[in-house]
């Protein structure tokens, strides 16, 4: 070619030319663009004119340009495929113990991909049954405090929805959900029957296509005190589904009157009730609650607008946040801000607080995509591996192919076909394992199990089909390539380049290395994961929860209950509160000490007497409170050190009978407690303040029981029977104290256990690998082991000199691995965790022992059997 | 009646393919058009409307030498065919006739 000054278009660009263009136009083609490039050189440079080349050649792919295959190439197609399939069933049966690896070992990965493929598709497949699902919106809010994080809320006010409602006549609809109803009715057999759902607007079923089989839609909700039953709870409550125009008795004695039958809601929306209860219901129990429909009441009302096609969003956004402006104007202290939230973006999305129903973080989707495609890529790695290992004794079949007549071409197409036959068998294998695990991977977490049902459609079943054929032709690329380059000369008498051999060798090399560190990546992955659960779990939070059992009051009267509950001789003692402290929840509110211009956020928790001898809280100045009794109207509050640094008091004892003003009302500190984690390691310890009972005496809802350790299953049957002569509607709602911080640390527990299956998983792939090399080592040198053994070699150097290939990339798969997992989890997982487990040489060595455990364990036995074998019979053969 | 109607663009080409003469091939049209009428048009339009023309009949094509530049490939050197002509003049006497009916009074006001 002759370019000036040997400036030339990319090669790949003009072989991708020249492989699809018809061959009649290519010459005048190609001419024109090399003379075009040649000008561009000298008008823009070589670089872009290289890249405008390339565009011109995708540019220039149409479909009078495009190569047409011929009849007979197609005839010749379809009969090489068939041979294909042909040779690769007698390679499978010829090779058992290949085959078995590799199929073994991408059936495994496929059981992972499957459940991840089908967890995403059901994700997507979110309120997608709404008719005008692309055109619902939710109000967001994001909502802040002055001096405070701003807060993303999935809700928004009443306030807002009736703005929107009154003066946007862009929305085409719009219907007002507000959550929480709750009631219990009674059955025919007097039987309870709790109700949960939430209150709507009328509008609900314009907005949402839930299927309303009895009903008007429009006028169901209209009315006061109507109800929408599902069929599920109107066949529970009365045995049937003609339920319209019959009336339930809540417990707050109002009559409802059944309105419309609903199907079940379908388990993929995110708005999941019973019962829905026609808004004006909830109007008219809030009439004298003159905060209700105030700007900032935003917690438990979620706006769903319907807006019309193409409807500009970005214009609607701009006039919330001019309402949102106006409004926070006439606010102190907060502003609200508002947003669109497409419902299409709610199920997967970006994490909102206080949501609806569930909501999976598109990130943690990104991360398991990411998971399941390095498990795949790692069981590919495997059959990649294995086929050019293996590939020495197929090069005669391709040097027989290629002297008939094959192409690179077809040769590539025969390792294509037995990659994705292969892969097919992996699947048939892989799919019954998954539809019987996948419950169990449900079981992991109780909001997957409500939130994911797992259902096999056809459409997904096609699916897995598709994705098994992609995961054929990525196992079969580099072996396709690798071997199809083999030379028809060499190959026929034996010889292999050498430098194909070795480039294929390294390729392995680095293959294995990359395995090994995947494998040690999620060996210590889950140790890191566990060490922190336990780390959390261990914890000294600074009280004591052990022996302690927290019951929920449900509305009955503390008293009573604490009078039946110490009658019971293994209650050691019954303290009140309002909030249980280390299960990452907490209350707070704003307070100053005596400068009145300096205040600080202060999270807080209302007690009786009882409450901090009974967990053993420190007090390192003043006392606990007096009887509750004789503290009504007082105001004492007992303090944490941060809460004295933090309004720069020195010592304990100074701040002792002075004053604070707390949400506007004064109080007296009467004890200075040493620091504890009130809400979850993930918090730094905040300022903290416990406020007495006796100043809200029906501010309590939880009882702390601290119960001896013998007979617990007596005891907590015994109060329960206690309970129930209480209150005989409500269920006895108790746990021990310590399982609820297990709750707390749960996501840890999740991680581990989903990590600890990968690292399984990944580290079998890994050793099916080894296994398969170290066979096939062995195979090939039995002759060169032979010999050396007649020569006098020694068993222990010829087990050096077999595994040696093995154990170099053991040292090399830390190097990469140990930083790589570190700096993972340091950014992406534990970043919001202000309380961590220390990442130690222990966890750390401990991985690549177990890691160097399994390499030696599946390799030591091939090369023993090598290293044993005797001269005589192997060499006497030939 | 696509067959018989000639696009704007088209025209275009095939009136370079004239100027040309009888030198027009792919780039030459290309940097034509943009000399006279300063459109960047990208090569796989030029083309394109080339395979169009050719179908229709309205051009013909033959290759030339082989030269040193362009890779050494030849060029594909196109020429009008009578039939092209004919539609080139048809199209230019429809344009007469609308610009004769124009009255004058239009290009006083302008």
């Amino acid at each position: 070619m002759t370019h000036p000054a040997g400036h030339r278009p990319p090669k790949w660009a003009n072989r991708l030319l020249e492989w699809y263009c018809r061959p009649e136009l290519l010459e005048d083609l190609q001419g024109d663009l090399h003379e075009y490039f040649d000008r561009n050189v000298a008008r823009m440079g070589y670089k872009r004119a290289r890249i405008n080349f390339v565009l011109d050649v995708f540019k220039f792919m149409r479909p009078y340009t495009i190569k047409r295959p011929t009849a007979i190439y197609q005839l010749i197609q379809k009969t090489m495929l068939t041979n294909h399939v042909k040779i690769t069933f007698r390679n499978l049966v010829k090779n058992k113990t290949f085959s078995l690896i590799n199929i073994g070992g991408l059936a495994i990965s496929m059981v992972i991909c499957l459940l991840s493929i089908s967890f995403i598709s059901e994700l997507n497949s979110y309120d997608k049954f709404n008719v005008n699902h692309e055109r619902i919106y939710r109000i967001q809010s994001a909502y802040q405090r002055s001096g405070q994080p701003v807060l993303n809320l999935a809700s928004s006010s009443v306030y807002t929805a009736k703005k929107i409602k009154n003066s946007f006549p862009e929305v085409e609809d719009l219907t007002l959900v507000t959550y929480g109803f709750q009631g219990n009715a009674l059955t025919a057999n007097n039987d309870y029957v709790s109700l949960n759902g939430h209150w709507a607007t009328e509008s609900f079923f314009n907005v949402f296509s839930f299927d309303l089989k009895q009903g008007n839609p429009n006028t169901a909700l209209k009315e006061p005190y109507s109800l929408i039953l599902t069929e599920r709870i109107a066949t529970s409550l009365f045995g049937h589904t003609q339920a319209v125009g019959k009336t339930i008795k809540l417990q707050n004695d109002r009559e409802y009157k059944v309105t419309g039958i609903m199907a079940n809601v379908p388990a993929n929306s995110h708005i999941q009730f019973e019962v829905l209860c026609s808004f004006k219901t909830k109007e008219i129990e809030e009439r004298n609650n003159e905060r209700f429909d105030s700007w900032t009441s935003l917690f438990n009302h979620y706006t769903y607008l319907l807006l019309p096609q193409n409807a500009d969003t970005e214009a609607l956004e701009a006039k919330l946040i001019n309402l949102s402006e106006e409004e926070n104007a006439k606010v102190n202290n907060r502003s609200i801000v508002l947003g669109l939230q497409p419902l299409d973006k709610i199920a997967i999305g970006t994490p909102l607080m206080n949501d609806l129903g569930f909501s999976m973080d598109q990130d943690v989707v990104f991360m398991v995509i990411g998971l399941t495609f390095i498990i795949l890529l790692s069981a590919c790695f495997n059959y990649t591996n294995l086929s050019i290992a293996r590939s020495f004794k197929r090069t005669r079949e391709i040097g027989v192919r290629k002297a008939m007549g094959s192409t690179r071409a077809q040769v590539s197409r025969l390792f294509l076909t037995e990659a994705i036959v292969i892969s097919i068998l992996a699947l048939l294998i892989a799919y019954p394992i998954f539809e019987v695990t996948k419950g169990q991977v449900l079981s992991f977490d109780s909001e997957l199990q409500q939130a994911i049902s797992f259902e096999t459609s056809p459409k997904l079943l096609v699916t897995f089909v598709g994705f098994a054929l992609l995961t054929g032709l990525m196992a079969g690329f580099l072996p396709a390539v690798f071997l199809s380059k083999t030379k028809v000369v060499n190959a026929l008498k034996g010889i292999f380049s050498r430098t194909s051999t070795t480039s294929s060798w390294n390729m392995r090399k680095a293959l294995l290395v990359a395995q090994y560190t995947l494998s040690l990546g999620f060996i210590l992955a889950t140790t890191i994961s566990y060490s922190q659960y336990k780390y959390a779990l261990d914890y000294d939070l600074g009280y004591q929860t052990s022996g302690i059992v927290n019951v929920a009051l449900g509305g009955q009267d503390a008293q009573t209950v604490i009078n039946e509950f110490s009658k019971h001789p293994q209650v050691l003692g019954i303290s009140k509160s309002m909030l249980t402290l280390g299960t990452g929840r907490y209350l707070d509110f704003y307070g100053h000490y005596q400068n009145s211009s300096d205040s600080s956020q202060i999270s807080y928790n209302i007690v009786n007497e009882n409450y901090l001898p009974l967990h053993d809280f420190e007090f390192i100045a003043g006392s606990n409170f007096d009887k509750e009794s004789e503290l009504v109207g007082q105001s004492s509050i007992i303090v944490n050190e941060v809460l004295l640094k933090r309004f720069g008091v020195d010592s304990p004892t100074e701040a002792l009978g002075e004053q604070m003003v707390l949400s506007g009302n004064k109080y007296r500190i009467q004890g200075v407690v040493s620091d504890f984690h009130s809400s979850s390691l993930s918090d730094e310890i905040m300022p903290f303040a416990f406020l007495s009972t006796g100043g809200f005496p029906n501010a309590s809802n939880t009882l702390n029981l601290k119960i001896s350790n013998d007979n617990l299953t007596e005891t907590m049957s015994d109060l329960k029977g206690i309970w129930s002569t209480i209150d005989k509607a409500a269920p006895f709602e108790a746990e021990f104290y310590d399982e609820q911080i297990k709750q707390t640390y749960v996501s840890f527990f999740s991680i581990f256990k989903i990590v600890s299956i990968l690292a399984t998983i990944a580290i079998s792939i890994a050793a099916l690998t080894l296994l398969g090399m170290a066979i096939y080592t062995t195979e090939i040198k039995l002759k060169e082991i032979s010999i050396r053994k007649v020569l006098g070699a020694q068993s222990k150097h010829l087990a050096y000199h077999l595994s040696k290939g093995f154990l170099y990339p053991l040292v090399l798969a830390p190097v990469i691995a140990i930083p790589l997992t570190y700096f993972v989890f340091d950014e992406f997982i534990l970043t919001g965790i202000s309380y961590r487990a220390p990442i130690g040489i222990l966890e750390l060595s401990g991985g690549l022992a177990i890691l160097a455990l399994i390499v030696v364990l599946t390799v030591s036995g091939q090369i023993f059997k090598s290293v044993r074998a005797n001269p005589g019979a192997t060499l006497r053969s030939e | 009646m696509k067959g018989t109607h000639l696009g704007e663009f088209q025209e275009l080409v095939l009136l370079s393919i004239g100027v040309l003469y009888p030198e027009a091939y792919g780039v030459g049209i290309k940097e034509e058009i943009y000399a006279k009428t300063g459109r960047k048009v990208t090569l796989s339009t030029v083309h394109a409307a080339l395979n169009r023309l050719e179908k229709k009949g309205l051009i013909k094509s033959e290759l030339g030498e082989a030269t040193k530049i362009r890779g050494g490939k030849r060029k594909r050197y196109l020429t009008i065919t009578s039939y092209g002509i004919k539609m080139l003049s048809e199209s230019r006497a429809q344009r007469e006739q609308f610009w004769n009916a124009i009255p004058e009074i239009v290009f006083d006001v302008n």
